[in-house]
């Protein structure tokens, strides 16, 4: 089965963040694909390369960072919210003339049509809501 | 897009509150730009944003009212509100835009049964 | 058969409940597994035909819940709601 997984909850805020966590890595485990993981609205916070995690915390970007790099996920950050959010590529934050980037590897920014298209191709859509 | 399939979008969220609201009618202009069957269902505090005369100030938040005549425009291909949900929060439904039209129980149920796809704001 | 998931009680839950088909499965998560346990609880279910009703179990056990889970409702683990996510025509997220 092909999985699109989209993410609404930045981590820590709600539990959206982590439970998608949790269900991506069981998707893995359970032997299926992950077809697309879309960040947005909040979501975007997932892909922060300057969040640091409470040592007696779990450390939901950079578990986010190992699942997408050790399976070789699409991980994408919507672009309107990641704008908003401050969640910038070197790209982004040169168009915009901000002073540092701070998208994790993997994520890559892009449009709402990549949300669409994860909902046409895969077999599953899960989203994990606020 | 080579797949054409249905989504039905219920808008469950108060406007001005989180980002759900234009969340929503965001998510529903860009599939139906992508030639999805796109349908829209107003319902619990999601009517709210039908409220007729949201008078937006210059110095506020983006109107959600303002979009929802777009959504026909953009070919969402239907638009509803929930019935019971407009009597609920007392929603001036003769006020309504031309292009929301109410919606039961019954037929609702049978759009969730039916849809390719359903998301939830 | 569609895989209901909820993480809220109200007023998403109702909402749930209201639009689920007795072939549906409906599965609670985060903040919603309260509504898994608990004799407070027990009276939202009297009335409601008996649908498939499962609660993580993580979300019950972090909350304490575990002991109290209703009889109606079957724990799952996450590998068990990736199946039931396979196995269902589509997944509608109620939040």
């Amino acid at each position: 089965m092909k999985f699109s997984i989209i993410i609404n909850g930045a981590p820590w805020s709600s539990p959206a963040a982590f439970s998608a966590l949790k269900f991506a890595e069981a998707v893995v485990d359970g032997g299926h694909e992950i077809y697309r993981l879309f960040f947005f609205q909040d979501g975007v916070h997932n892909g922060s390369a300057f969040a640091v995690a409470p040592q007696d915390e779990v450390d939901i970007p950079k578990r986010w960072h190992a699942l997408i790099s050790e399976h070789d996920l699409d991980a994408v950050v919507c672009a309107a919210s990641a704008l908003k959010h401050g969640l910038l590529d070197a790209g982004e934050a040169a168009r915009y003339d901000r002073t540092g980037h701070n998208l994790l590897p993997g994520f890559d920014i892009s449009g709402l049509g990549q949300l669409v298209d994860a909902l046409n191709q895969a077999d599953r859509v899960v989203t994990f809501v606020t | 897009m080579s797949d054409t399939r249905s989504l039905l979008i219920l808008s469950s969220s108060a406007p001005y509150a989180s980002q759900s609201a234009r969340a929503a009618l965001d998510v529903a202009l860009t599939a139906a730009a992508f030639e999805q069957v796109v349908r829209m269902v107003f319902i619990d505090a999601g009517v709210l944003q039908l409220q007729p005369g949201q008078d937006n100030r210059k110095d506020g938040p983006k109107s959600v009212g303002k979009m929802i005549p777009a959504l026909a425009l953009y070919e969402v291909q239907e638009v509803f509100f929930h019935e019971d949900s407009a009597r609920r929060f007392s929603i001036d439904v003769s006020a309504m835009p031309d292009s929301v039209t109410g919606i039961n129980d019954a037929a609702l149920s049978e759009l969730v049964q039916k849809a390719d796809q359903v998301m939830v704001f | 058969m569609i895989l209901h998931t909820v993480n809220k009680v109200a007023p998403c839950l109702d909402r749930c409940m209201a639009l689920a088909s007795p072939e549906d499965t409906i599965l609670l998560i985060e903040e919603a597994a309260y509504a898994a346990a608990g004799s407070d609880s027990a009276r939202r279910w009297q009335e409601f035909p008996a649908y498939n009703l499962c609660v993580l179990e993580d979300d019950l056990a972090v909350r304490g819940l575990s002991a109290t889970m209703l009889p109606e409702f079957r724990a799952v683990s996450w590998q068990d709601f990736v199946a039931l996510a396979a196995s269902a025509d589509k997944i509608i997220n109620w939040g």
